[in-house]
């Protein structure tokens, strides 16, 4: 049996065996685009109260998984933002929703979440850390790839926290909804 | 049973675990596109913003393709950030320049449909959301705004790009892809 095109072209074969193909690869970051199911999310301006305060919280409210995948931060002065796995219900001094812009302009679609950011927030626990981040030198962005992503399932939740209480952190994070 | 072959018989190998054998040719999605005629380089020739956050760059999508933003460079000669925003509204310039467009597929005439233009104060805009941002933290340094996926624009959807200091003079090099994948 042959493998024809739509020319009459017939693919070919390797003397060792192997099927001759060309591929087409996508980024996981360019696949959820097509279907509007990435956006970007925006916290801005934060400093912590005191020093390792969680300013970020996110959590899962929806029934499909979502990602983080890479983010932009930036801060007025160098700290260090650790990423951590958290339970419990957060609470706020004041409480901020995250601006939420999905990358496929135009679609409506965004990701079931609750997320907040804040100068001290409090009542959660720390399950586990993920990830830091170094912020060196003050107002320049710095690019943090998890690259395999963090995955988070339906009511799971996440924080950041930060190390310098002079330090006004502003990110902007990418989150995909997760069919996978 | 069937068995895949070429032109000269030799037959397409299945390891134990029932994997086919091939020898791959990968090609990234802005290769492929390339290739096509249907990734081109957008440059801004130098703006700058008269005031603090002006918009000084706009771009709507206006053809029946959907268009990707790919990777974005920029240089400025003094310190800023540069917002990029999704807007809505009808733009209104002072003295606006069209964008230069160039295929990377050398003499084709493949041209994406769109507006856009720069100037040193776009207005009538009205920002829908926030979606990537670049600090130029050196003067007349190159940064690339890393955000892997990029952004798509369907037909008449529309960004702005906004720089927080009036003395950077901004040069720009972005991907527009025509993505009819």
């Amino acid at each position: 049996m042959r493998i024809q095109g739509r020319q009459g072209q017939i693919a070919d074969v390797d003397d060792s065996g192997r099927l001759f193909t060309l591929s087409t690869s996508l980024n996981v970051d360019q696949s959820l685009l097509t279907t509007g199911r990435v956006s970007s999310i925006v916290m801005e301006n934060v400093t912590p109260t005191v020093a390792n305060n969680y300013i970020f919280y996110l959590r899962n409210i929806g029934t499909l998984n979502v990602a983080i995948g890479h983010a932009t931060f930036m801060a007025s002065a160098a700290t260090t933002l650790w990423f951590d796995y958290v339970s419990g219900e957060p609470a706020y001094l004041v409480g901020t929703p995250v601006e939420v812009t999905n990358r496929r302009l135009g679609n409506p679609t965004k990701p079931a979440i609750d997320a907040q950011y804040d100068a001290n927030i409090t009542g959660l626990t720390q399950e586990g850390k993920l990830f830091f981040q170094r912020l060196d030198t003050a107002n320049q962005s710095y690019f943090f790839d998890t690259v395999s992503g963090i995955t988070i399932p339906t009511g799971q939740a996440l924080a950041i926290r930060s190390s310098n209480i002079l330090a006004a952190v502003t990110m902007v994070c990418s989150i995909g909804i997760v069919l996978l | 049973m069937a068995r895949i072959t070429d032109l000269n018989g030799v037959v397409m190998e299945v390891e134990s675990l029932g994997r086919a054998f091939t020898l791959e040719v990968n090609s990234k999605l802005d290769q492929t596109l390339s290739n096509r005629g249907h990734s081109i380089s957008m440059l801004v020739d130098t703006t700058s913003a008269d005031n603090a956050d002006d918009y000084v760059l706009y771009f709507q999508n206006i053809g029946p393709v959907v268009l990707g933003i790919g990777t974005i460079d920029v240089m400025a000669s003094d310190v800023t950030t540069l917002w990029f925003d999704e807007v809505l509204g009808t733009p209104t310039f002072t003295a606006g320049v069209d964008t230069q467009e160039t295929n990377r597929l050398l003499g084709s005439p493949n041209d994406p449909v769109l507006l856009s233009q720069y100037d040193t104060d776009i207005g009538g805009l009205i920002p829908f959301g926030r979606l990537f941002f670049e600090r130029c933290a050196l003067a007349n340094r190159a940064y690339r705004v890393n955000e892997m996926g990029g952004m798509a624009l369907p037909f008449s959807t529309a960004f702005a790009m906004r720089s927080s200091n009036p003395a950077a003079i901004i040069t720009l090099k972005m991907t527009v892809n025509i993505n009819d994948y």
